[in-house]
C-alpha cells in the first residue's frame, strides 16, 4: 500500500453521554471538528474533494450525515460526501477509504473522520406500537379512530432504548458486555486483573490530561445555553482499585465486566484531512504523519473482542512486519476484559495454531507501549469517532515521544477487527 | 375381519366395526415413538378419517412389556436446532389432535408402563383402561430431562384431571399406579388383571352401546373441584406453586415452564398449544436439559454389559442364582433383601446366634417394608421370607454363585472372611467386599482364585442408592467382572466399573470436599452457613448434613485410610477425631456438627474448634478470581471434587469422563443440571477451573493443586464433554 499522509487531525472532548454535550448533536459535533481540521491543515474548504465520516446510530434526521455536516461545515456544494458504518470501527473505515480514494487517483483531499451523539439515540416504540399509530393514522371516521385508539395497550408506551438495541448482536443474541463476559472467562481473566487494567487506564489519561498532551488535539464544544466544554470528562480522578472492587457486574449477575471496567457511553466527533504523501506541500504544515498498512479481518461474534487479534495477524503478514517493530501501540479498550484476552490470545501459541493458523504466537504485547494515554475505558468510546482518535493520539503520541512506528487496532461488534499501521517522522 | 401390516403397527377391523390398532415397535424391549412410529402411525390415523366401516378405535400394545416408554430420547437429544425441534414437536401435536378429532369413539388400552408420549397419545383418547397391576406405570416424566411434555400433555392433562393433579405430575414427573389414575381420573376403569380381557371387551360393548361409562369428574374432592372450576382459585393455585418452584428454577427452568404451559391450557386452544411448543423449544437449548439428557444416556451406558466387559458368554455359562452375605449388619441386610427382592435366593451369615436373631428381624423388617411400599399380597411377601436364611452355619454357603462380604472394615478380619469363604464355597462362586476403602487386591491374596475376587461396593442405605461401584482388582477376570455386572442390573441399580484404588471413586472425589467443610468448621466457619451456600449450588445436602448422616466415626476412618492418597488430610482427622471423642458421632447420637432431636434437626452443637484464630485468609480476595458464579465458599468447597475427579480419570481410576459424572451424581446427587463434575468443568471452562486452582493452591496450600490434566487441556482448550452431542462419548 502506497502511504497516505495525515495532514492535521481533530477532534471534540469525549463526553459522558446524557451529560454535558447531550444537547449537541452529531451534525455539530461533526461540523466543530471538519472546521477545525481544516483550519489546522491550513487550507480551505474548496480544497476538499470528498468528505467521508463514519457514524453508528445514523441520526434520523441527517441520514446522510456526512453530506449533512460537509455542506454546514461550508464544503463547496459540488464536492461529495457519504457516511459509512463498519460498526465500532467506523472512524478508521472513513480513513481507510480515504486513503483508497487518493491511492487510486479519485481524489486529492479527503476530509474523513466519525461523529457519535449517543446521548441521542432515539428511544424507539415497539413495532406492535408503530401498528397501533399507524391504525390511528389511518381511521377516517370518528369511531374508526376511537377504535383504533382503544387497540392501545399499556405496553405499547414502553420504550426501546436504541442505545441498548445497537450494543446488542442480533446474530449470537449477545450484547457487548456479555461478549466480554465470554472471554474473560475463556481466558480466565480476574475481575482484579480487569480493575488494575481499567485503573491503568485512568491513570494514563489523567497524566496525559495534566500535561496537557490530551488538549493538543481539541477543539472546544460550545455548550447550548453558555460555556464551553474542553477537557474529556468522562475521566475518574483519584479512582482506587477498592473503589472499582465495590461495583457490581452488569451484564451477567455472576460476572466480572462492570461499569468501572468497561467504556462509557460517550459523545465525540474527530476529523482527520488526507493527502497523498507526494502532494503535501500544498499544506502550510508538516504532516501529522502517515497510514502504511491495513487490515480487516472477521472472526465469531461472540468472541468479538477478539478483533484486533485476528486483524493484527493479518496485517502483520501482509506487511512482513512483527509486534516488536512497533513502538506505540493502541487496542481501543472496548472492556478490560477484551484487551486483557487480546494481549494473551496474542501471546498463545496454542491460540496461533488452533485460531490463525499459524505456527508462533505472535508476540507478547508490551504493557509499556500499549495505549500509552489511555484508552476508551478513561476516555470514552463514540462508536463512529474512536477510530479516527485512535489514529490522531497515536500519531501525536509517536511524534511526542520522538518514536516511529505505531500500530492502532479496534474490536468491531458483530465479530471484526481492524488494524492500522502508521509512520510519523519526529 | 381384515387386517393391515405395517413395521411397528398391526391395524384389523372386526365385523362389530371395531378397529385394534396394536404397537409393537421391531427390535425394541419397550415400545417407544421415534420418527417411523410416527410416520405410520399419521398414516393409519390417515385411513381412519375416511373409513366409513370403522365404528370405534382401540389403541393397545402387542408388547407385554408394556404399552409405551415414551418418545425416542436419543431423537431429541440429537436436535440441533430451535427449528428441528419446532419440526418434532409440531408433528406429534398435530398428529395427537387428529386422534383427538377422529369421528368415532377412541379406547387407550393401557397395560404396563404408558410415560410420556405414550400418556399424550392416550389423553388424546376419549376413553383410557388400564390393567390393574404393579407393572402399570403412567407418567408425564419429561421434567427429568428438563423438559416438558410437547405434545399436548400439558394441555389435555389438566382438563381430565384438575389443576392441582395435572401440576403435581408434571412437576414432579412421578408415576401413578393404575389405582391412583382411576382415582384421580386420568383413566375411565383400573380392571384386575385376573378379568382383563373380558373386562376390556364389555367395555367396548358398553361404549359402541351408547352407555355411559366415564364418571372421571365426581372423583376430585368438592374443594378442589370449586377452586378450580374459577379462573381466580386457578391463579391461587398457580401461584402458589410458582413460589413453591421459586428456589429451584434457576437450576431447572422445565419446573418454570411448565407452570406456563399449564396456565395456557386455561386459554385459546391454539395459544396453549403454542405456549407448550415454544417452553419446550426454549427448555431444550438450556444447559439444564443437555445435562440432563447426557445422564440419561450415560446411565443407559453403564447399564449395558459390553461397556464394561468383553465376555458375553459366562453370564450364561456360570448363571448367579444364590447369594450369600456374610454379615447381616445395616450393610449385610440391606444386600440381601435387594437380591431377595430381585429374585435371588439368599443366605445371610452371621458368627453367632445372638446376632443371627438380630440379623433376621433386620431382612425381616426390611421385606416388611418392602411388600408394603409394593403392596404385595401376604402370601407373595411369605414367598419372599422363604428363600432366605439367616444362619451362623457354613453349609449354607456350600452353594451359592456369589458371597458378599459386608463385615467390619477391617483388613485382618477381611483376610479371614475370604480365606474361609475361598475354602468353603464352590470354585465357581464370585467373592466379593462390600468395602468402600480397603484394598481388595489384599483380600484377593488370601484365597486361592484371584480372578474371581472384586468389590461391589453398595452404598448406603442399599435399598435407595442406584450406584454400585464393581471394583476390578490387578487379577480380577473380565468372566468375573461381567457376571458381577449382569447381577448388578438385575437389582435394578447402575454399575460403575472402579480400579482397585483407596476410596475407589466416589469416596475419594468426595472426601476432599467433605475434609474442605470439616476444615473450614475447624477455623471457625458456621456450619449451617457452609451446608447452606453448598445447596445454593445444588447439592442435595451439605457437607455437614451428609457427615451426621454417614456417622462421624465413619468419615473418620475412611479419612485415616485414605490418607496416603490425599494431601493435608491431618488436620481433619484431627478435627473428626475430637468430635468423635466427645460422642459427637452424627445423627446416630443425637449430635454431631448438629444437634437432632427425633431425628430432626434442632440446632447447631457448639463444637469445639482444633484451629482456632486461624482466618479464613481467602475471604476478601474474591476479586482475584476468575469469575465462575461461585461464591469464595462454594469455590473452597466444591473445587476440591473437580479437582479430585479429574485426576482419578488423569489415573485411570474409571476411564470414561461420563462415568465418572453419572457415578457422582448417583452416588452423591452431585448436581445433576450441573450433569457432574467434569460436565461443570467444562460449563465453567477449564481455563477458568484451572487459573482459580492455582490461585486457591496460593491461598490455602498444596491440596487445592490443579491436576496435571487439567493443566494440559486448558492449555490446549480441550474439553471432556462435546456438548452438541450428548449422545456421544468421548
Amino acid at each position: 500500500m502506497k502511504p497516505i499522509a495525515v495532514i492535521s487531525g481533530v477532534r471534540t472532548p469525549f463526553a459522558k453521554a446524557f451529560g454535558e454535550l447531550s444537547g449537541v448533536s452529531a451534525v455539530d459535533l461533526g461540523v466543530l471538528t471538519v472546521k477545525e481540521s481544516l483550519r489546522r491543515a491550513e487550507i480551505g474548504s474548496d480544497a476538499i474533494d470528498q468528505v467521508i465520516l463514519g457514524n453508528v446510530a445514523g441520526p434520523a434526521d441527517s441520514a446522510n450525515i456526512a453530506r449533512v455536516i460537509a455542506l454546514k461545515s461550508g464544503v463547496p456544494q459540488d464536492r461529495i460526501a457519504h457516511t459509512v458504518n463498519r460498526n465500532c470501527a467506523s472512524g478508521m473505515e472513513s480513513i481507510l477509504e480515504g486513503c483508497g480514494l487518493i491511492a487510486s487517483g479519485h481524489a486529492r483531499t479527503i476530509i474523513a473522520g466519525g461523529t457519535e451523539s449517543m446521548s441521542q439515540i432515539p428511544m424507539l416504540y415497539s413495532r406492535d406500537a408503530a401498528a397501533a399509530w399507524m391504525r390511528v393514522a389511518r381511521a377516517k371516521t370518528i369511531p374508526q379512530k376511537l377504535k383504533a385508539f382503544s387497540s392501545f395497550r399499556p405496553k405499547h408506551f414502553k420504550p426501546v432504548a436504541g442505545v441498548e438495541l445497537g450494543l446488542t448482536d442480533p446474530v449470537s443474541g449477545l450484547n457487548m458486555g456479555e461478549t466480554a463476559e465470554v472471554l474473560a472467562k475463556e481466558f480466565a481473566i480476574t475481575r482484579l486483573d480487569q480493575d488494575k487494567f481499567a485503573l491503568d487506564s485512568h491513570m494514563k489519561a489523567e497524566a496525559a490530561q495534566e500535561r496537557c498532551f490530551l488538549s493538543g488535539e481539541i477543539v472546544s464544544v460550545p455548550i447550548p445555553g453558555g460555556g464551553s466544554l474542553d477537557k474529556d470528562n468522562c475521566l475518574r480522578k483519584g479512582q482506587t482499585t477498592e473503589q472499582l472492587a465495590k461495583l457490581r457486574p452488569i451484564f451477567d449477575r455472576t460476572g466480572s465486566v462492570t461499569a468501572g471496567n468497561s467504556c462509557p457511553l460517550t459523545d465525540g466527533a474527530a476529523a482527520v484531512v488526507l493527502a497523498a504523501l507526494d502532494d503535501c506541500d500544498r499544506f502550510g504544515v508538516a504532516p501529522l504523519g502517515w497510514i502504511t498498512a491495513s487490515a480487516i479481518a472477521g472472526c465469531d461474534p461472540r468472541r468479538m473482542g477478539l478483533g484486533p487479534v485476528y486483524a493484527i495477524a493479518k496485517l502483520l503478514r501482509q506487511s512482513g512486519m512483527s509486534l516488536d517493530d512497533f513502538d506505540l501501540i493502541e487496542i481501543n479498550e472496548a472492556f478490560a476484559a477484551q484487551v486483557i484476552a487480546c494481549e494473551r490470545a496474542l501471546k498463545s501459541k496454542s491460540f496461533a495454531e488452533s485460531e490463525l493458523g499459524i505456527q508462533n504466537a505472535i508476540g507478547e504485547l508490551d504493557r509499556a507501549k500499549l495505549n500509552v494515554h489511555g484508552g476508551a475505558i478513561a476516555l470514552g468510546h463514540p462508536v463512529g469517532t474512536t477510530g479516527t482518535r485512535l489514529i490522531v493520539t497515536l500519531m501525536r503520541g509517536l511524534k511526542a515521544a520522538g518514536k516511529k512506528r505505531g500500530l492502532a487496532s479496534l474490536c468491531v461488534g458483530g465479530g471484526q477487527g481492524v488494524a492500522i499501521a502508521v509512520e510519523v517522522t519526529s | 375381519m381384515q387386517t393391515n401390516t405395517y413395521e411397528s403397527f398391526t391395524v384389523s377391523t372386526d365385523v362389530r366395526g371395531v378397529t385394534t390398532v396394536a404397537i409393537d415397535v421391531p427390535n425394541r424391549p419397550l415400545n417407544i415413538l421415534n420418527f417411523e412410529v410416527m410416520r405410520e402411525l399419521e398414516s393409519i390415523v390417515r385411513d381412519l378419517e375416511n373409513d366409513p366401516h370403522c365404528r370405534l378405535v382401540v389403541f393397545r400394545s402387542n408388547k407385554e412389556s408394556g404399552f409405551l416408554a415414551g418418545a425416542d430420547v436419543s431423537a431429541i437429544a440429537n436436535i440441533e436446532t430451535p427449528a428441528q425441534a419446532t419440526v418434532l414437536i409440531d408433528r406429534g401435536q398435530q398428529l395427537f389432535d387428529r386422534i383427538d378429532w377422529l369421528p368415532m369413539p377412541t379406547i387407550a388400552v393401557i397395560h404396563g408402563p404408558c410415560l410420556g408420549g405414550g400418556l399424550e397419545w392416550s389423553l388424546a383418547c376419549n376413553y383410557r383402561i388400564v390393567r390393574d397391576n404393579s407393572s402399570t406405570k403412567i407418567g408425564l416424566p419429561e421434567i427429568k430431562l428438563g423438559v416438558i411434555p410437547g405434545w399436548g400433555g400439558t394441555q389435555r392433562l389438566p382438563k381430565l384431571v384438575g389443576l392441582t393433579n395435572a401440576l403435581s405430575m408434571i412437576l414432579q414427573g412421578t408415576h401413578a399406579s393404575a389405582r391412583d389414575a382411576a382415582k384421580m381420573g386420568l383413566v375411565d376403569r383400573a380392571i384386575d388383571p385376573e378379568h382383563w380381557d373380558d373386562e376390556v371387551d364389555r367395555f367396548i360393548m358398553q361404549v359402541l352401546a351408547g352407555e355411559k361409562v366415564s364418571q372421571r369428574s365426581r372423583r376430585r374432592p368438592i374443594m378442589m373441584r370449586l377452586l378450580e372450576s374459577n379462573a381466580l382459585g386457578r391463579s391461587l393455585i398457580l401461584s402458589q406453586t410458582e413460589k413453591k418452584i421459586r428456589n429451584k428454577v434457576e437450576h431447572y427452568p422445565a419446573l418454570g415452564a411448565a407452570v406456563n404451559a399449564v396456565r395456557a391450557s386455561y386459554g385459546l386452544r391454539p395459544e396453549g398449544f403454542m405456549t407448550e411448543r415454544n417452553e419446550f423449544v426454549d427448555l431444550l437449548a438450556t444447559p439444564t436439559c443437555r445435562n440432563l439428557l447426557q445422564l440419561f444416556f450415560a446411565r443407559e451406558k453403564a447399564r449395558n454389559l459390553r461397556t464394561w466387559s468383553e465376555d458375553k458368554d459366562s453370564i450364561h455359562e456360570a448363571p448367579i442364582r444364590k447369594v450369600g452375605v456374610i454379615g447381616a449388619g445395616a450393610m449385610g441386610a440391606g444386600i440381601g433383601q435387594l437380591a431377595l427382592t430381585s429374585g435371588y435366593d439368599v443366605v445371610l451369615k452371621e458368627v453367632n446366634e445372638e446376632a443371627a436373631k438380630a440379623g433376621r428381624e433386620r431382612i425381616a423388617s426390611l421385606v416388611n417394608k418392602y411388600a408394603k411400599y409394593k403392596r404385595l399380597p401376604d402370601h407373595e411377601q411369605n414367598e419372599l421370607m422363604d428363600r432366605v436364611v439367616v444362619t451362623t452355619s457354613d453349609d449354607a454357603l456350600k452353594t451359592v454363585d456369589l458371597v458378599i462380604e459386608a463385615v467390619v472394615e477391617r483388613a485382618e478380619v477381611k483376610d479371614a472372611v475370604f480365606q474361609s469363604m475361598d475354602r468353603l464355597t464352590p470354585s465357581h462362586t464370585i467373592l466379593a467386599s462390600n468395602t468402600s476403602s480397603l484394598s481388595v487386591e489384599r483380600m484377593a491374596k488370601s484365597t486361592e482364585r484371584e480372578d474371581k475376587v472384586a468389590g461391589l461396593h453398595f452404598f448406603n442405605p442399599v435399598h435407595k442408592m442406584e450406584l454400585v461401584e464393581v471394583v476390578r482388582a490387578p487379577h480380577t477376570s473380565d468372566a468375573t467382572i461381567a457376571r458381577l455386572i449382569q447381577f448388578v442390573r438385575a437389582t435394578g441399580k447402575t454399575p460403575i466399573v472402579t480400579a482397585d484404588a483407596p476410596g475407589f471413586l466416589v469416596n475419594r472425589v468426595l472426601f476432599p470436599y467433605l475434609g474442605e467443610a470439616v476444615l473450614m468448621v475447624a477455623e471457625g466457619h458456621d456450619v449451617a452457613m457452609l451446608d447452606k451456600q453448598v445447596k445454593r449450588f445444588g447439592m442435595p445436602m451439605g457437607p455437614l448434613e451428609l457427615l451426621d448422616q454417614v456417622g462421624i466415626d465413619v468419615a473418620l476412618h475412611v479419612a485415616r485410610s485414605l490418607d496416603e492418597v490425599l494431601k493435608d488430610t491431618e488436620p481433619v482427622v484431627d478435627q473428626l477425631a475430637l468430635m468423635v471423642d466427645r460422642g459427637c458421632l452424627g445423627k446416630k447420637s443425637s449430635k454431631g456438627f448438629y444437634l437432632y432431636k427425633n431425628d430432626r434437626r434442632d440446632g447447631v452443637v457448639e463444637i469445639p474448634h482444633t484451629m482456632t484464630g486461624a482466618p479464613d485468609a481467602g475471604m476478601g480476595r474474591d476479586h482475584e478470581f476468575v469469575s465462575d458464579g461461585l461464591t469464595m465458599v462454594q469455590r473452597r468447597l466444591i473445587y476440591p471434587m473437580l479437582a479430585e475427579a479429574v485426576r482419578c480419570k488423569q489415573e485411570h481410576i474409571v476411564d470414561k469422563a461420563w462415568a465418572i459424572d453419572l457415578a457422582m451424581v448417583l452416588g452423591t446427587g452431585f448436581a445433576p443440571h450441573r450433569g457432574g463434575p467434569l460436565h461443570t468443568i467444562d460449563s465453567m471452562g477449564e481455563q477458568v477451573v484451572n487459573a482459580n486452582l492455582r490461585m486457591l493452591a496460593s491461598i490455602y496450600g498444596e491440596r487445592f493443586s490443579s491436576p496435571e490434566l487439567l493443566s494440559e487441556m486448558a492449555e490446549d482448550r480441550r474439553m471432556f464433554f462435546d456438548e452438541k452431542r450428548p449422545e456421544v462419548f468421548v
